[in-house]
């Protein structure tokens, strides 16, 4: 529920002209970097960018590299900003498609040239007089003109809108710069995009050009004219020299063929990375590009073809040629999908190569089925925030990026000693006896192949089992079993969701918390559930008593700040083993005078919306600054301390939201057109409110410059609480809220974040813009106490 | 599924219904005719039917159903669940609800309609199952039994036309649970009653002339065209009169000549829409969906018993507004003017009518990149309307809160919908349907997922 209100226009008037002068002097102080029609139009723009591709996704040190951001509200681009400070950027241009009155005044020009020209000819060749018609050099130049504009960036029903704007940007990347994922995030007018992945590979890269929306129509229009047509040809083929990395874009029903020249005795390496780039696609099913690779000889025939790498959907081949010979890399999706960020990069290396460390520990694993993990396990630990892993793990998973990434949001795993299954353990007579707290490493090698341990459950009664395969990228299906001494089951577990886990779609691994159990010795096994098995079928199994603990991420990565109004983010809390506390946010580290609020999680709650604000004047405008954060719960000697993991929520085919990591929260200030003038929250707080009455919230404002139309509203519904009528006294803002739940069981302690948003002007019928465009800032949380029914 | 290996084994290894028809030449047409063959021969049809309970109905005014299937999920907001003070990040662009010709009831200001007619229907706000994917949703409403389990039950269409089809005394030519235009696809079919049971879809398109409804109206071909083939056919195939005393080319043979029946005769004038007066058509719209509003009411007047509109376009992630304000009156005019006209043809009391989809859209409207102003799947609150066949009009049951995310008051499994529907046909919801194995499986589950006992929701029949 929102209220709004109009403020009356005299006043209103009054309030914007009397602006606080401190606050412009900070401004213009602040943005005295940015030049000055760049910080004019920066203050009309509010929408905030996103950016749907990067394109090609990387490049090579010591290279300059252009790159085609496609996103949407990118209007007025002022950096490109990335994680690597070595590299510099350069935002070039910003294309938008036209508008369609421009597109129609556009025609209607091109259509009376066209007429005059061919009347010019038709005179000219009858020997006629052409009179007015006489085809002059400006004529020419202003149709060619007219041409060039609507080639580049025409209306087009066709494209999507959300990658329809481009920006089009350099990188210089340094020699020095280590391979190694990058993050780039487009800061415009309108705030700090999302993160895209840049990929920095050691090998020279092959680029196809950027594609575009098709367009049929103008096409014709083009073509007729002579000029080239701009939808993309649906097949694309070059050569390439081995090693290299290829960028490509795919069109609806493309299919991209490289040609190479291999020699038989040589080993090639072929990895692609397309999930690895963009992991979800919101409006795409599968919510990927689904990259095929297929590998044909001379004469056309299919040598090899992968569509995944085990549970990886990015492909990966091996090929070792039979005869020396030309070979055809087969590029497409595999349902032939399409667009501009159905993107890749495939890398093509003969192992071993000396020149490359990479290549070094390829040829070290060369045996291996899982080769090509090798080389991105590399790379992904050179700029990530992620460390090495710090744990023994088994061959196969130690050199999955996807563990590095995972074991990132558990830490507390490094405490625990690990022990190494010894085989034969299949039967419970044969069971491996461990001791508790261990971190057993185990394989499932077999089709019939059971891992046994007999465990003994201590005084307390409760253990925790828990299986790590899956989530570190291992194939295996786990079933988790625990049986008492006379052999029967008492509790199993296939899957068990793990919200950390978001790049992973099926998480397989198990988990089981068990309580009150008798103490004495108990068996735990282990299987496949799908009775498959491998030397690559490795897990890691916890068995401890419960630890309780806790993994917090926030979302979104980016988060772009109004004067005063900050910005809200949520926080996302997996509980494990039983762990209910409460859990406060900090700032680990961050600029002077950026100032966390609410960052108070209740006991239970998985998540809850947290602000963030700037002390006027402490941060200069548009300027990019991280944010590191830390989550702290219980005390003394029980107290947890937790790095906050930054994340984007991203949707996978319409349906699905998965928590994709990123690696820094990054956050800059703008400066909007409307802002919300400082506001805090007076007494008394919490407010207390029981189900089926209302309280009320008071804030004061102390500005004068409210916007005419606001509107306020949580920005995470509270279930059960209703922000209800809204009053302004002189300067103080009454809110009511009131308690409609239905389902509270009892006490609730929460923070109840509301953001202010420009309301529909007076006699405005319906909303149909996004709401984005309509924020303008955040409020001081309020701390609420829902109180059980009398 | 059992039975249709059996009925395979009995036609011989080669003659499946599809690999028949090639065989005798016949065509699409006669595809529609063999639908109807394994009620000729109850040898071949039978799998454990002395096992079902007869049914003991209860209220059996209903004599057909027309279900119009909002496939893809309608916003609930947007239609018969406006929250207007939810404020502009819910409504978009509908602020504005209009009230019904029931006092205090409103619904969403693009079904103006409706709105005059809500003393005719019952409003549903409450029905809940919390699943946000297409299939599954669409399965637990058309079964409402939730999906993954080891059955895969048949959808209400199925059940009566197990139940009020011709093995309980259906006579009629067309068969009695037909699809207009396409099918709802293999989650809401007939599961383990098997394919005997599976909708006949029309194809086609009933807003074009002729409609050319797949097997019965073939487009280019006048009728003494086809009467020719017929002869030709005839004078070609020389099995019925080499093997006419063997019970299954009996059994083809009648098919044929039921098949021809229905396409040279009363079946193919059901579809007909140009016997219709033009101010007929126009009310119900002259588009697709109106038209098959009105092909549904000649079905219902030609006794058919489950009638389903399948309306596709409602999974309006991006364009949502767009495509409302283009569907909504659409929607309006076409069933407004159905039940106007089943009831001043006296044949409202006898025949339900509900229109739902599988779930609501996201109350908040998504405004980022690349929905745009969309709406997402929510499956924890949408809306159904109901009317006819004994249903008391002009109430509303249940309601979410106040933003429509989650239900407030009196929750409705879509299983419970659908005992009402079964209840007002006289089917027990609760009796035992054949199967292949032998199985005891009942038309519903016995509870809703929250304990609830599944019964006909009594506030809603008259």
């Amino acid at each position: 529920m929102r209220q709004t209100w109009h403020v009356p226009r005299a006043q209103a008037a009054q309030r914007t002209s009397s602006a606080p002068a401190i606050m412009c002097a900070i401004v213009v102080l602040a943005t005295a970097c940015l030049p000055l029609p760049l910080l004019a139009q920066a203050q009309r723009a509010t929408a905030v960018p996103h950016i749907g591709y990067v394109y090609p996704a990387g490049g090579r040190p010591g290279t300059t590299v252009r790159v085609v951001l496609g996103g949407q509200a990118l209007a007025t681009p002022l950096q490109l900003w990335c994680d690597c400070p070595e590299i510099t950027t350069r935002v070039l241009e910003h294309i938008r498609p036209m508008p369609l009155q421009r597109f129609n005044q556009i025609r209607e020009q091109i259509r009376e040239l066209e007429s005059k020209r061919r009347q010019w000819r038709r005179a000219l060749a009858t020997g006629s007089d052409p009179g007015s018609n006489s085809w002059t050099r400006a004529d020419a130049q202003q149709l060619d003109e007219l041409y060039r504009q609507l080639a580049k960036n025409p209306p087009n029903r066709e494209a999507t809108p959300a990658i329809a704007e481009t920006v089009i940007a350099e990188l210089i990347i340094p020699a020095t710069v280590q391979p190694g994922e990058l993050e780039l995030r487009l800061l415009c007018a309108g705030g700090l995009s999302n993160p895209l992945k840049f990929v920095i590979d050691p090998w020279p890269e092959t680029t196809k050009p950027p594609i575009r929306p098709a367009h049929p129509e103008l096409d014709r229009v083009l073509t007729r004219a002579g000029y080239p047509p701009i939808s993309p040809p649906q097949s694309f083929e070059t050569n390439v020299s081995i090693p290299t990395t290829i960028n490509g874009q795919l069109p609806p029903g493309g299919v991209d063929k490289f040609r190479f020249t291999a020699l038989a005795g040589q080993k090639l390496f072929i990895r692609a990375s397309a999930r690895r780039l963009i992991p979800y696609i919101a409006d795409a099913v599968p919510g990927w590009c689904q990259l095929t690779l297929a590998i044909r000889d001379k004469s056309g025939k299919l040598i090899l073809f992968a569509d995944d790498t085990e549970y990886d959907p990015d492909p990966s081949l091996c090929l070792e040629p039979a005869r020396d010979g030309q070979y055809v890399l087969e590029v497409a999706d595999a349902l032939y999908r399409g667009r501009e960020d159905f993107l890749y990069r495939i890398t093509l290396l003969h192992a071993p190569d000396s020149n490359a460390p990479t290549v070094q520990m390829a040829a070290v694993n060369a045996e291996s089925e899982a080769e090509p993990h090798a080389l991105t396990a590399s790379q992904t630990t050179k700029h990530t925030a992620s460390a090495p892993i710090p744990l023994s793990l088994p061959l196969p998973i130690s050199k999955k990026p996807s563990a590095a990434a995972y074991l990132r949001t558990r830490p507390e795993l490094t405490s625990i000693p690990t022990t190494a299954e010894t085989e034969p353990n299949d039967t419970p007579g044969a069971a491996q006896v461990v001791v508790q707290p261990t971190l057993l490493t185990g394989c499932i090698e077999h089709a019939d192949d059971v891992d046994c341990f007999a465990v003994t459950v201590p005084q307390s009664g409760n253990l925790a089992l828990e299986v790590l395969a899956r989530r570190l990228g291992s194939p295996l299906d786990s079933v988790l079993e625990l049986l008492d001494a006379s052999g029967k089951i008492i509790a199993s577990n296939d899957d068990h969701p793990d919200p950390a886990a978001g790049l992973v779609t099926h998480q397989a691994d198990s988990y089981l918390l068990c309580t009150n159990l008798v103490p004495g010795r108990y068996l735990v096994r282990v299987r496949d559930a799908q009775g498959r098995a491998g030397l690559d079928h490795t897990y890691l199994l916890r068995i401890s008593e419960p630890r309780p603990d806790f993994t917090v991420l926030v979302a979104p990565a980016s988060l772009t700040l109004r004067p005063a109004g900050g910005a809200s983010f949520t926080a996302h809390v997996i509980r494990r083993d039983g762990f209910s506390e409460e859990v406060q946010l900090l700032i680990a580290e961050a600029p002077a005078g950026v100032m966390l609020e609410g960052g108070l999680i209740p006991a239970g709650a998985h998540q809850a919306p947290v602000s963030v604000r700037v002390r006027p004047g402490a941060i200069p405008v548009f300027t990019p600054f991280p944010i590191k954060l830390a989550a702290r719960a219980g005390a003394g000697s029980n107290q947890l301390v937790r790095t906050v993991l930054p994340a984007d929520e991203m949707m996978q085919a319409f349906a699905y939201r998965h928590l994709v990591p990123a690696s820094e929260l990054v956050a800059v200030m703008v400066r909007p057109r409307e802002a919300l003038p400082g506001i805090t929250l007076l007494g008394p707080v919490p407010v207390q409110i029981r189900p089926g009455a209302s309280a009320t919230i008071r804030l004061a404002h102390h500005g004068t410059n409210l916007p005419t139309a606001i509107a306020f509203e949580p920005v995470v519904p509270v279930k059960g609480l209703i922000l209800g009528t809204g009053v302004i006294k002189s300067n103080i803002l009454e809110l009511t809220v009131r308690c409609d739940a239905i389902d509270i069981p009892g006490a609730v302690k929460t923070n109840l974040v509301i953001r202010a948003v420009r309301g529909p002007a007076s006699g405005e019928q319906g909303v149909a813009r996004r709401a984005p465009d309509r924020v303008l800032g955040v409020l001081p949380p309020v701390p609420i106490e829902i109180m059980p029914p009398l | 599924m059992n039975t249709h290996s059996r009925q395979e084994n009995l036609l011989g290894s080669h003659w499946t219904r599809r690999g028949f028809l090639v065989r005798v030449g016949f065509g699409i047409a006669g595809l529609l005719a063999l639908a109807r063959l394994p009620r000729l021969n109850a040898e071949v049809t039978s799998i454990n039917a002395s096992r079902a309970v007869p049914d003991r109905p209860k209220a059996n005014g209903a004599k057909s159903v027309i279900q119009i299937w909002l496939w893809g999920g309608p916003s609930h907001l947007d239609t018969f669940d406006p929250k207007p003070e939810a404020g502009p990040d819910y409504c978009g662009q509908f602020q504005n609800p209009i009230e019904t010709s029931v006092p205090g009831v409103r619904i969403c200001e693009a079904l103006p309609e409706l709105a005059k007619i809500a003393d005719k229907y019952v409003l549903i706000r409450s029905l809940s199952h919390g699943i946000n994917a297409h299939e599954t949703a669409a399965y637990l409403v058309q079964t409402g039994w939730p999906p993954g389990g080891r059955e895969v039950h048949p959808c209400i269409g199925a059940v009566v036309s197990l139940r009020k089809g011709y093995e309980a005394g259906y006579t009629g030519l067309l068969p009695p649970y037909i699809v207009l235009t396409q099918p709802q696809g293999r989650f809401s079919e007939a599961g383990f009653l098997g394919n005997k049971y599976k909708p006949f879809a029309t194809g086609g398109n009933p807003a074009q002339t002729p409609f050319a409804v797949e097997g019965i109206v073939a487009p280019g071909i006048s009728t003494a065209r086809q009467l020719r083939r017929r002869q030709l056919l005839t004078q070609l195939d020389v099995i019925p009169t080499l093997l006419s005393n063997h019970p299954q080319v009996q059994l083809a043979v009648e098919a044929e000549r039921q098949a021809y029946e229905m396409i040279l005769g009363e079946g193919a004038k059901v579809f007909d829409l140009s016997t219709e007066p033009a101010a007929v058509r126009d009310r119900y719209g002259r588009n697709t969906f109106g038209q098959a509003c009105l092909v549904a009411r000649r079905l219902v007047e030609a006794g058919v018993p489950y009638i389903t509109i399948n309306y596709t376009g409602w999974d309006t992630h991006k364009q949502h507004f767009q495509t409302m304000r283009r569907m909504l009156p659409e929607l309006d005019r076409g069933l407004a003017t159905l039940l106007v006209d089943l009831d001043q043809r006296g044949l409202l009391a006898s025949t339900v009518v509900w229109c739902c989809g599988e779930f609501g859209r996201t109350p908040r409207i998504q405004w980022e990149p690349p929905w745009n102003g969309g709406r997402g799947h929510w499956g924890h609150a949408f809306s159904a309307l109901l009317a006819g066949g004994g249903i008391k009009g002009g109430q509303v049951l249940g309601a979410t809160d106040a933003k429509g995310e989650y239900v407030k008051d009196r929750p409705v499994h879509p299983a419970e919908l659908l005992a009402t529907i079964y209840t007002l046909l006289g089917i027990d919801p609760h009796s035992t349907l054949p199967h292949p194995t032998g199985e005891s499986v009942t038309v519903l589950p016995e509870t809703t997922p929250d304990g609830r006992k599944v019964e006909p929701i009594r506030e809603l029949i008259a």
